[in-house]
């Protein structure tokens, strides 16, 4: 579905130029070489139909980039489904890796509380819920696609069946013997044979072939007009000269291609009329200015001897917005003078300034940009910028020697020394919406918490990265494997390695071990032994992989297979508690067991003493009335309730039961 | 009834006019030198012919045998035929002199006056 969103990016912006195109058309079509106008549609021609783009920060759409109403605009774009990119205006400068949420961890922070544990590790093993939702959209596309292609058909197959049709038609043409048409010819050298031929089937001479053209002449052709006749050879002439033919199949292919857009059905009407007046101004320029009437004259009455028959009432002939083709014709004709220099000039120029400002695109925008300052509450602007300042525009093909020096020499001082340390060492949560700026800005952490920090340290020839990955297995209480890892960067040759090499290096060993693990089916995980060994085969081959003559890989890691579910855990605890609460009262002959179920959680304690079940646990001295719950149907008839009492010598409690009235 | 025939048609009654009876290939070959035709053009004229009347075919070897004398055959009103001939898109699809649609009167003397004031 790529294709279709650049289908579309190409009938937009084809769509911007033919508008700017009919614009200056309407302000200057009598002051410029009609030629122009030719070149400028050639521009709108060549947006539709080729995908290929050349990016600059003329375009309007670099322009439109910056301001905020067109970045609206383009954002929205860009939110088109199917996830592909809308517009190739956001082109990442830096490697791909940088699109995961992971946050790395100070694993020796941690927490073992089993609340922590569930709460804050992050895992990026969730994707499988956006492809669903992607499944949705892809469908809507497709039913958009069909409609869009069956239009194409439709409409391709009238154009090539009008062709067909009148091809064969043409092909009862007869052959012209007239000696001075076939002269004229002769004396214009082309490479392709011309042949002249009539019928009657056309009232209008035309011409139609490629490799072996025909003038098409209409069997009324008056053959004694020497004067006609030249105007109209060197007219066709001129139309074979140029492959007009070609330009105008081209032009009906990006019709069928873009029927939807309304903009390319005027530039189809316009373009037909434009080849037919920059025709005219070439056979002016041949026979000179002074033949303008003559020439004007002349196609008025071929015009009035083929409309002769028809009625006064029978005059519909609908003008397309403002003057009719033939009009507009006459008038150019009329109108047309020796191209001056200005004008001449002034045409090259905007053809050229159509093309930069529409046909390009924009201009790829790095993450950096998009970053103006750290939205954390105690930094000034100034610190903000000096920390914003570490991040070196192409930092990644720079080697790392190189790297080192531009950042100990820019923070030299003592001043911007304990920036950083104090930057680094403080906990900032990231607060901002989604967007551009806060993808920047978790751009701009992942830089310096691995690529900047690491590399200036004072100890920066070897570091230690630590990580954590955790399955996300469903339901949500279910046990899952956790893989804490450390990887360890040693730098062999700095002014070998390149900053972006010693990054990647991470970040695709994390990749490869997030995937590795992503791909086990939860019977491999619960295999603690295949596990391992699958580990440590995997961990094996990463580091061989990412490690290099520049840089050494290596990876330690504990890795927990699947431990008992959340509530098996809570359960432990809780039956160990309950353990600890009734252990003083076993040696009087309590007994108790505890099978929770997935019902009641902590529900299904029961207690027993002297054979029968025990409601609850009285304990004065102690202040406590232990029991399960309240409710009077959960118990048998004849349980009974605890009474501890105490001798008062000695304070040695002993039990004595009761039976629950 | 007055046969109509278009030019095509008339140039096959022709060669069979010139030549007399002859085999629809022969009269084939004549014209592709002549006309430039190819054989399945001429073949379609023939029938075309054989259609309205003009031509009588016979076996073996698709004899042909025109039906009507030179002086009977009326050539076809064009102007009326072309109306519902002529195909719309053809000024789009090829290089025409002249637009598709026909100008009325008050065009016409509308662009003789264009010509006049800018002269």
């Amino acid at each position: 579905m790529l294709s279709f969103i650049n289908l579309l990016k190409m009938s937009f912006s084809g769509a911007v130029i033919i508008l700017v195109i009919i614009l200056i058309r309407a302000l200057c079509m009598n002051r410029l070489p009609k030629r122009i106008f030719l070149a400028l549609w050639m521009i709108a021609l060549f947006r539709l139909l080729i995908p290929l783009s050349v990016s600059s920060p003329f375009s309007i759409y670099s322009l439109a980039q910056r301001s905020e109403g067109g970045e609206d605009i383009l954002n929205a774009m860009e939110e088109m489904p199917a996830g592909e990119l809308g517009f190739s205006t956001y082109q990442k400068q830096e490697s791909q890796g940088e699109k995961e949420n992971i946050l790395t961890e100070d694993v020796e922070n941690k927490k073992t509380n089993l609340e922590t544990v569930y709460t804050e590790r992050y895992s990026v093993l969730e994707d499988i819920d956006d492809k669903g939702e992607y499944a949705g959209e892809k469908a809507d596309f497709s039913i958009l696609a069909a409609v869009y292609l069956s239009g194409v058909v439709i409409f391709a197959g009238f154009f090539i069946g009008s062709y067909a049709k009148s091809c064969k038609k043409f092909s009862l043409s007869i052959p012209v013997d007239q000696e001075k048409a076939q002269n004229w010819i002769n004396l214009h050298c082309f490479k392709r044979r011309i042949s002249m031929r009539q019928t009657e089937f056309t009232q209008t001479p035309l011409t139609y072939g490629i490799i072996s053209p025909v003038i098409l002449m209409p069997k009324t052709t008056n053959w004694k007009d020497e004067k006609q006749l030249a105007y109209i050879l060197a007219h066709e002439l001129i139309h074979i000269k140029r492959f007009d033919a070609v330009t105008k199949i081209i032009m009906v292919g990006a019709l069928c291609i873009h029927w939807f857009n309304p903009m390319v059905w005027f530039m189809y009407n316009l373009l037909n009329r434009d080849l037919e007046i920059s025709c005219d101004e070439e056979v002016i320029r041949q026979f000179g200015e002074k033949t303008k009437a003559s020439y004007a004259r002349t196609l008025i009455s071929m015009e009035e001897k083929r409309s002769g028959l028809v009625p006064l009432w029978n005059s519909f002939s609908k003008n397309a917005i403002g003057k009719s083709a033939m009009e507009e014709r006459i008038t150019a004709i009329m109108k047309m003078k020796r191209p001056s220099v200005i004008a001449v000039f002034g045409g090259m120029v905007l053809v050229f300034v159509t093309a930069i400002a529409f046909a390009t695109s924009a201009i790829a925008v790095s993450e950096k940009d998009y970053l103006k300052r750290l939205p954390f509450e105690d930094l000034s602007d100034d610190e903000s910028d000096k920390l914003l300042a570490l991040w070196f525009e192409g930092y990644a093909s720079m080697t790392v020697t190189d790297f080192q020096e531009k950042a100990w020499e820019l923070t030299d001082t003592r001043a911007y020394m304990d920036l950083i340390e104090d930057f680094s060492k403080s906990e900032y949560a990231i607060q901002m919406e989604e967007g551009k700026e806060a993808d920047a800005l978790n751009e701009y952490m992942d830089y310096f918490y691995h690529v900047f920090e690491p590399l200036t340290a004072e100890r920066w020839q070897v570091r230690a990265f630590n990580g954590i990955i955790v399955t996300d297995l469903k339901p949500e209480n279910h046990a899952q494997v956790s893989w804490e890892y450390i990887i360890s960067l040693r730098i062999l040759k700095p002014d070998e390695l390149k900053v972006g090499e010693y990054r990647d290096a991470r970040l695709f060993a994390e990749e490869d071990m997030r995937s590795f693990l992503q791909i086990r089916k939860e019977a491999e995980l619960s295999d603690a032994s295949y596990l391992a060994e699958a580990a440590r085969e995997t961990v094996n081959k990463i580091e061989r992989e990412r490690s290099s003559e520049k840089l050494e890989v290596s990876i330690e890691y504990v890795l927990f297979p699947l431990e008992e579910s959340l509530e098996d855990a809570v359960n432990v605890q809780v039956n160990e508690q309950w353990d600890e609460t009734l252990a003083p009262y076993l040696e009087f002959g309590l007994t108790y067991e505890y099978t929770p179920s997935k019902d009641n959680p902590g529900n299904g304690l029961r207690m027993f003493w002297e054979g029968a079940e025990v409601r609850g646990i009285v304990d004065e001295e102690r202040g406590m009335w232990i029991t399960e719950h309240t409710g009077d149907s959960m118990y048998s008839e004849d349980a009974v309730e605890l009474y501890v009492v105490y001798e008062k010598e000695g304070r040695r409690p002993r039990i004595c039961g009761k039976a629950y009235e | 009834m007055d046969i109509k025939l278009f030019d095509s048609e008339l140039k096959v009654m022709d060669v069979l006019w010139r030549e007399g009876d002859s085999t629809a290939k022969h009269i084939a070959n004549l014209l592709t030198e002549e006309v430039g035709w190819n054989i399945n053009t001429t073949y379609t004229l023939i029938k075309r012919c054989i259609k309205k009347g003009a031509i009588k075919r016979t076996e073996p070897n698709f004899m042909c045998h025109a039906l009507i004398p030179k002086e009977k055959v009326q050539e076809a009103e064009t102007d009326e035929l072309i109306d519902k001939i002529y195909d719309g898109s053809v000024d789009k699809l090829f290089s025409a002199l002249l637009g598709r649609k026909k100008l009325s009167k008050a065009q016409i003397e509308k662009l003789k006056q264009i010509v006049g004031s800018l002269e």
